[in-house]
């Protein structure tokens, strides 16, 4: 018995840092670079970084594609499986570039296709991954609620209103998230300053004449743009898209490309939340750089009273249980 | 004060006597949990929701939009 207690030390420190073999593991999926995508398996609602060697110069056509949610029960299924974005990336390096954030996490699929030699293309399979401080805060909801249900069940006045103390401060902390107003409610607050779609004779349009009409999360939108100049196309501009998230002024997508003959900005896309956005465009044309942007707007998609009876069922569960073991305990107060 | 004493008399004797008042109670200690889960994560009041925007995107399970 003495000698297990004199190892105890011993196996602890073994095991600590055989659990930490374990978790680099872990931490590296959402950390260290991949072949692919930086970090190796993208977070949700943070920007990550796509490059892949095609090994030659040219268009691309880029499709990335959901194909399933994580577990509808504990995930929350914001972008439904389906396609999130389509849109041409232009490369004279050979290597194809994208930045992107994504709105949920869940199983995706990018292809990345030369648009003259379709054969010549790429498709890569990848996961997006739940930010941690959700899980963090899953298990914090669900301890508090097994406290409270806990007190509860006691009567135990004084401590259930610290707890709601704690409760309240602890699921207070910031995140990651997207986070917003009510969007299509009331006017967006943002700092970004307005860009004009023209710019001397160069002009930036819709190609269908107005903003794209759809909810975030869905099917992809029509942000197909128009670089002119006097009415005639401009042709084999390269430009940089940028599509700002107006509220919090940061990027959700980032592309390099080249305007094809008709002048034309492909991009389907389902934007990963539903807010206003300006779509920042960088064009060299002829020499000279313009700025130009136009405005769009995504609609919110609203909680289903499915979804939300079984987030609130869900939590009821340590709630319940709470107050049954508070209640075998018996009455303190 | 004088108001407030009796006040207090006519609640202790209540309390006492009252088992609607130990009812009342207990409906609210099975209450306030769903009441404040309620409030926290599902309510549509815009201020409400508002206020609490980034709560309701904290976690795995509840939807916001």
């Amino acid at each position: 018995m003495s000698k297990v207690k004199w190892l105890l030390p011993l196996l602890l420190a073994g095991l600590v840092i055989a659990s930490g073999f374990v978790f680099v593991k872990y931490y590296n999926a959402y950390e260290a670079p991949g072949e692919h995508w930086t970090p190796a398996s993208p977070i949700a609602h943070q920007m990550a970084y796509f490059s892949t060697p095609m090994g030659a110069e040219g268009d691309y056509l880029v499709t990335i594609e959901k194909l399933s949610s994580k577990s509808p029960l504990f995930f929350v299924e914001y972008q439904t499986p389906g396609k999130v974005l389509e849109m041409k990336v232009h490369s004279d390096d050979g290597l194809v570039r994208l930045q992107q954030q994504f709105a949920d996490e869940g199983e995706y699929r990018i292809t990345v296709q030369h648009s003259i030699h379709p054969m010549h293309k790429e498709v890569i399979d990848f996961t997006v991954q739940t930010p941690l401080s959700k899980y963090n805060n899953d298990v914090l909801l669900f301890i508090f609620l097994l406290a409270a249900g806990y007190l509860s069940g006691k009567r135990l006045r004084g401590l259930a209103v610290v707890c709601l103390m704690v409760f309240g401060g602890g699921m207070a902390s910031p995140e990651q998230a997207v986070a917003h107003g009510m969007a299509g409610n009331q006017q967006v607050m943002s700092t970004v300053m307005q860009i004009g779609n023209e710019v001397d004779d160069i002009a930036l349009t819709w190609v269908s004449g107005k903003a794209p009409i759809g909810e975030a999360n869905r099917e992809p939108m029509d942000w197909r743009m128009q670089l002119t100049k006097v009415g005639s196309p401009v042709k084999r501009a390269s430009y940089d898209l940028d599509f700002i998230h107006l509220e919090s002024g940061l990027p959700v997508l980032h592309i390099e490309g080249v305007t094809t003959d008709h002048g034309m900005i492909d991009l389907q896309y389902s934007p990963p939340d539903g807010t206003e956005y300006q779509l920042q465009l960088r064009a060299n044309i002829e020499g000279r750089m313009y700025h130009l942007a136009l405005n769009g707007e995504a609609e919110a998609i609203r909680p289903t009273a499915g979804r939300q009876w079984a987030s609130f069922l869900l939590m009821m569960i340590p709630v319940l249980l709470g107050i049954f073991w508070g209640w075998k305990r018996g009455k303190c107060g | 004060m004088n108001i407030s004493i009796t006040m207090q008399q006519g609640m202790a004797k209540s309390h006492a006597s009252t088992p609607l008042k130990i009812w009342a109670e207990r409906v609210l200690w099975l209450a306030w949990i769903p009441m404040v889960l309620f409030t926290v994560f599902f309510a549509s009041i815009p201020d409400v929701h508002n206020g609490m925007h980034p709560v309701r995107h904290s976690t795995t399970i509840v939807q916001c939009h």
